[in-house]
């Protein structure tokens, strides 16, 4: 199927995709609700026109906003970076993505969803494909999301005693809490903070 | 309690003494956890895979990870598209080539950037170079890890050689760093064609010898024939690809199945296995370098003149607005990148979709029922780089 046909199926079969996205290089995406996202990925698995038997990865992207007061400012410069850009804005928090694929069928779709930054959870989907286990405990360890119904929730990649939530924008590195960061995007920039 | 059987209380630490029936006959046993690694031959780095025994028959297993987690995800946030080039070649450090693609790719599709012709066709050239060179190191180390000591000192022998053009084109020998957005670092060297139609015949004689001592060995036969077996089915639900999902007699191949480069004007095949045991997966190794070997060749008659960088190029690079996931295939299987930019000329989320994750993932699934002495070849036939597994 086109990504087009793709879309408006996924849309007619279940009902829950409150919006799409289509980009110019034809890559696809539809956006539900967080309480329906097992619902829906659970169409995309057993559907025969869908077919994704294929788990590619699921992972989460912070929107920034929202940071709440116990969260410290970036000590770093305005405006780099780290600081959200509200020009991309549907709404702030963490946006889930999931990435499946259909072998036979050969096509792709992301099955998105927001969750707030502060106690965001989603039913697992480690009961639909398997290999969804290890992508949420990654995902719950770097963004602090849960995964309601899941095995094992313990932390994959990072050490049993870390706290804190890495890939948030409001993390910052270690280095870079107690310097400004070594690695300035362009030479001149270091010359310029200098002279100012 | 039937009258044949008995209860046997079991020693052990303080408070863990169990108590066991036993039918007539058999031996009292228990459960024992037994710790691979994180140092061990068959890892290829750091994993450590913790297993519970029951006998000499493995009944859980489960992979701890992170031992090499460098955190390149967060640190793509704050790095421009060039460093990140030179960043993303070392979490898989056998594919650096292969992995500096899928970002170039992946930053020149959402730029809407012309690649010129000759830059891709050298793109793949090495690409497929580079699959080669990986495929002879799980080759040569695995006959390590079942005992056999020859394979690797002649695997080795021609990873030199490929190591060799490669550093001649790129000046590097593991991090490449050839890749730009748009195109090239450079133009091929002087002679370079020549070498490399010379090199596919030397490597392609000796193949065929490494398969005779390989797959033809009677012992490595019987270690590996029907050993760790994984269904078609249960490879996709985990998200497994590559060799190993083509040896589950699955043809997904993203140079066939979504061409980037050129891969859409070369031919060749997606060998497929029977039976996803270790024996078909090392079987399907040796296939695709064949067919990666036919690709090199035809490149070489075809590759067209021209320059390596497009002619007019912004002097910061800014990916656009908008998010894309681009994949390619990797010598372990599926690498990806979801790339979500906003504009800046840092992404500002770069989610990297390692092959050697998937696979890792599915070792829960493969390794319960499987006796000891197979567990390394079966994890040595999983195939995977520790430090891709982390990021």
């Amino acid at each position: 199927m086109t990504p087009e046909d793709l879309v408006s199926h996924v849309r007619e079969a279940t009902g829950l995709v409150e919006r799409d996205e289509l980009t110019p290089q034809g890559q696809a995406a539809v956006w539900v609700a967080p309480e329906r996202w097992l619902e829906a990925a659970t169409h995309l698995r057993t559907c025969g026109r869908c077919g994704f038997d294929f788990f590619t990865f699921l992972t989460a992207v912070d929107r920034g906003g929202d940071r709440g007061a116990e969260a410290p400012p970036p000590r770093g410069k305005p405006g780099r970076a780290q600081a959200p850009s509200p020009s991309v804005d549907q709404g702030e928090g963490l946006e889930v993505v999931c990435h499946v694929y259909a072998v036979r069928r050969q096509h792709h779709l992301n099955l998105k969803t927001l969750v707030p930054r502060e106690g965001g959870s989603l039913a697992t989907l480690s009961g639909v494909w398997r290999g969804a286990n290890w992508h949420e405990r990654e995902t719950a360890e770097m963004f602090g999301i849960g995964f309601a119904g899941h095995p094992n929730l313990a932390k994959l990649e990072l050490p049993v005693n870390f706290e804190g939530f890495p890939l948030r924008k409001d993390f910052l590195l270690i280095t870079r809490e107690a310097k400004e960061w070594p690695g300035q995007k362009e030479p001149e920039e270091r010359h310029e903070e200098a002279k100012s | 309690m039937t009258p044949e059987s008995r209860t046997i209380t079991l020693p052990g630490e303080p408070g863990s003494a169990v108590a066991v029936t036993v039918a007539e006959g058999d031996l009292a046993t228990r459960e024992m956890t037994l710790n691979i690694g994180p140092q061990h031959p068959s890892t290829h780095g750091v994993l450590r895979v913790v297993i519970t025994l029951d006998g000499e028959r493995i009944h859980t297993a489960e992979p701890v990870i992170g031992y090499m987690h460098r955190g390149f995800e967060k640190l793509a946030e704050a790095r421009d598209y060039r460093q990140i080039i030179a960043l993303v070649n070392r979490h898989d450090w056998l594919s650096a080539f292969c992995n500096e693609l899928g970002v170039a790719i992946a930053v020149e599709r959402l730029m809407g950037l012309e690649v010129p012709e000759r830059a891709q066709w050298i793109r793949m050239l090495l690409a497929e170079w580079n699959r080669v060179l990986n495929h002879l190191v799980f080759i040569g180390s695995y006959g390590l890890e079942l005992g056999a000591i020859t394979p690797v000192f002649y695997a080795f022998r021609e990873r030199e050689d490929i190591q060799e053009i490669l550093e001649a084109a790129t000046g590097g020998r593991l991090h490449f760093t050839f890749n730009r957005i748009g195109g090239l670092k450079d133009d091929l060297p002087k002679g370079f064609l020549r070498r490399s139609a010379e090199l596919v015949r030397k490597v392609r004689n000796r193949l065929a010898d490494y398969e005779g001592l390989l797959l033809g060995n009677q012992i490595f036969r019987k270690r590996t024939v029907g050993v760790g077996a994984l269904p078609g089915n249960v490879a996709k639900d985990f998200g497994v690809s590559g060799p190993i999902l083509q040896a589950c007699g699955v043809a997904e191949d993203s140079r066939k199945t979504e061409p980037y480069l050129r891969y859409d004007q070369v031919e060749f095949d997606v060998p497929v296995g029977k039976n996803g045991d270790s024996f078909d997966r090392f079987w399907v190794l040796f296939r695709r370098m064949e067919e990666s070997l036919r690709i090199i060749e035809q490149v070489h008659d075809r590759i067209p003149s021209g320059p390596v960088m497009p002619p007019k190029m912004p002097k910061t690079i800014k990916a656009p607005e908008g998010w894309i996931y681009q994949r390619t295939e990797n010598p372990l299987g599926e690498c990806g990148y979801y790339l979500v930019s906003r504009g800046d000329k840092t992404p500002w989320r770069l989610k990297m979709r390692t092959a050697s994750f998937s696979n890792v993932s599915m070792i829960p699934y493969l390794l319960p029922g499987i006796l000891v002495p197979d567990m390394i070849a079966v994890l040595g036939s999983v195939f995977f780089v520790v430090g891709d597994v982390d990021r």
